[in-house]
């Protein structure tokens, strides 16, 4: 697990408004290491989003670079950019608005082989109804439209599609997020699965603290589009230093009611900072940023050594 | 215990006319007590906005109740009139939804909103009522009410909309609050600041607050009694301790189970199907949700309540009562 699929150098993407110019993300710097689950956490606004979209090319980065197993696709024009595609494919939200309702779920399914001219019509066929048993939904669905669908079965025909292309990265956004919770956990385990099964590099973006330490093995927390902390899961969630982090943990209900009336941390909501943070290592792969606040104020543990990197 | 404010009992809820009625409520009995939370925990479809909507007279024009009876402070709901209605809603009782933008009108004040049930329910002369919206607004967490009361509310976030709906729903301080999913769209941080809030106004008043959601992380917090709802019936009640400690309900337990924790090692998510009536010693007894939910036509024939122990009450179904409708 120590080489990286995606880097990324301070990346930023800018939205010019009325107003002015909105810094959705601001000097993101951030390694992905092969096969690992990379959890993003942050609520409405942080940019959480903005960055999963700009990895995909779909936005173009202001400054900074995205490299894809070791090719720079940071500039790289479309063209020349869509054999790559098929490599890293996204899970969204609600599939209902991001699959066609007019297409059968076997031409949505085939659709991504037929635009990467891959495949005979047999074969795409064949790969189809293996996807949808591997998702765990019958033969029938193949001649089946969307809308047929309950959400939870939606979701597993946008995975479905998303691993058509035998992919080597997933950007999942939000992709529970719109399911009733007895549903949710079905679609996380399968999630979880296909995974380790494909040997897949993700990208998981959720504002549900819980899915995230369930689905991740590193996380990073985004607030007012800057990274702030990031570090592996439980490490992050057991010591978590920035005073944000522990806003955010402990503002988690927990379903224990003879826990109720523990001690909570109070919600601190730092004011944002003009110039992106930079991330310091405190030791166990834990990354915070420092020029929010003082790096002297976290209470870090005695036996942790600073070193700036 | 305290008083029974607010008693449902035995209520059927019924839309459509002829050969498409669908009952969407169907037998559901539940109380909530003085300076109590109860909390109606389902997911969606499950009839529990429509049993909350019904206390209020809200329902839908193709909706009624078909039977049942819906007490309020000793008095019967179902049998008031529309001008009776009136002086209850937003004074004895108020309502929080879960959508803030469609709750206000974004032409006018915030200020002048909150106050707008003091005008009506108490005839609050004028120049008091800019002191009491002031006085509001610093209660529900406002550090600047003066700068806040002459927003609009599309100059505001979703949080600080949501606490303008708490600050309006207290106005009048009324005996019982529902809320309906009042942070289901808001951040987590948000969430505990504005369900804070509403507990505060509880004990403050000694009010009861009745509270529809899916989430059992926000019930394990809140609640004092807990009812859970499946498919338009209540299928387990009891105080909050013991449905966490002693869940019997395959769906409850489902429920729970498939909360991620934040202490787990990367266990499974249970989901309701790995639970049955067996494992806590209930032979022959089964709950196959698929082939109970809405749009299936096949109804396990439930059992009535069952008192299980003293305040925990556990719907059964029976294999043997399978009954196919339509």
């Amino acid at each position: 697990m120590d080489k990286h699929l995606i880097s990324i150098q301070n990346l930023s993407k800018y939205f010019v408004t009325k107003t002015g110019t909105h810094k959705a993300i601001d000097g993101i710097t951030l390694d992905i290491f092969k096969g690992e689950t990379l959890g993003i956490v942050g609520e409405s606004g942080s940019g959480k989003t903005t960055l999963g979209r700009t990895i995909m090319r779909l936005y173009e980065p202001e400054h900074g670079n995205i490299t894809f197993d070791g090719l720079d696709i940071t500039h790289m024009p479309e063209k020349k950019l869509r054999p790559y595609r098929k490599e890293f494919q996204m899970i969204f939200q609600n599939p209902y608005e991001s699959l066609s309702p007019r297409l059968t779920i076997g031409e949505i399914l085939e659709e991504p082989l037929v635009i990467q001219k891959m495949l005979s019509k047999e074969e795409r066929t064949k790969k189809a109804y293996n996807l949808l048993e591997k998702v765990g939904l019958p033969k029938t669905s193949y001649l089946k439209k969307i809308h047929e669908f309950s959400g939870g079965q939606r979701q597993r025909i946008g995975i479905a599609r998303a691993l058509m292309l035998d992919p080597k990265f997933i950007i999942a956004d939000e992709p529970v997020s719109a399911l009733d919770v007895s549903v949710q956990a079905q679609v996380l385990n399968l999630l979880k699965d296909l995974q380790s099964e494909l040997d897949l590099t993700c990208l998981f973006i959720s504002h549900d603290l819980g899915v995230v330490h369930y689905m991740s093995d590193r996380v990073a927390v985004m607030y007012l589009g800057h990274l702030i902390e990031l570090a592996p899961k439980d490490e992050l969630y057991r010591n978590p230093i920035h005073p944000y982090t522990k806003s955010l943990l402990s503002s988690i209900p927990i379903a224990d009611p003879e826990r109720r009336n523990a001690y909570r941390e109070p919600i601190i909501l730092p004011e944002k900072p003009l110039y992106p943070p930079q991330l310091i290592h405190v030791g166990n792969e834990h990354y915070v940023s420092a020029n929010m606040i003082n790096i002297k104020e976290f209470e870090i543990e005695d036996n942790r050594n600073l070193i700036r990197n | 215990m305290s008083s029974r404010l607010l008693e449902i009992n035995n209520l059927n809820i019924a839309f459509g006319s002829g050969k498409n009625v669908f009952n969407a409520v169907t037998d559901i009995s539940l109380s909530v007590s003085t300076g109590q939370t109860a909390a109606l925990i389902g997911e969606s479809g499950s009839g529990k906005s429509i049993t909350s909507l019904s206390v209020l007279k809200l329902l839908p024009a193709n909706g009624r109740a078909e039977s049942g009876s819906i007490r309020f402070d000793d008095k019967e709901i179902l049998q008031m009139t529309e001008k009776e209605m009136q002086k209850i809603r937003g004074n004895e009782i108020s309502m929080i939804f879960q959508d803030a933008i469609a709750s206000l009108n974004p032409a006018m004040k915030v200020g002048v909103q909150i106050t707008e049930g003091l005008k009506y329910h108490k005839q609050m002369p004028k120049s008091e009522l800019i002191t009491v919206a002031l006085t509001l607004l610093e209660q529900v967490g406002f550090h600047n009410p003066a700068h806040i009361y002459e927003q609009y509310p599309s100059q505001l976030s979703g949080g600080m909309k949501q606490r303008i709906l708490i600050a309006m729903a207290i106005s009048c301080k009324p005996k019982l609050i529902i809320a309906d999913e009042p942070t289901t769209a808001l951040d987590v941080t948000i969430q505990r600041q504005v369900l804070d809030l509403i507990a505060d106004y509880k004990i403050r008043e000694d009010a009861s607050v009745l509270m529809i959601t899916h989430d059992f992380g926000v019930v394990a917090e809140y609640a004092d009694w807990v009812y859970v709802m499946f498919g338009g019936r209540i299928v387990e009640s009891g105080d909050v301790f013991t449905i966490f400690n002693n869940p019997i309900h395959p769906y409850t337990k489902g429920l729970i189970g498939c909360i991620p924790s934040l202490e787990s090692d990367g266990e499974r998510l249970k989901s309701v199907y790995d639970y049955s009536f067996e494992e806590a010693g209930y032979k022959g007894r089964k709950f196959a949700p698929e082939t109970y939910s809405m749009e299936s036509k096949v109804y396990h024939a439930p059992s009535s309540l069952i008192e299980v122990e003293p305040g925990h009450y556990v719907r059964l179904f029976d294999e043997s009562e399978v009954t196919i409708v339509g």
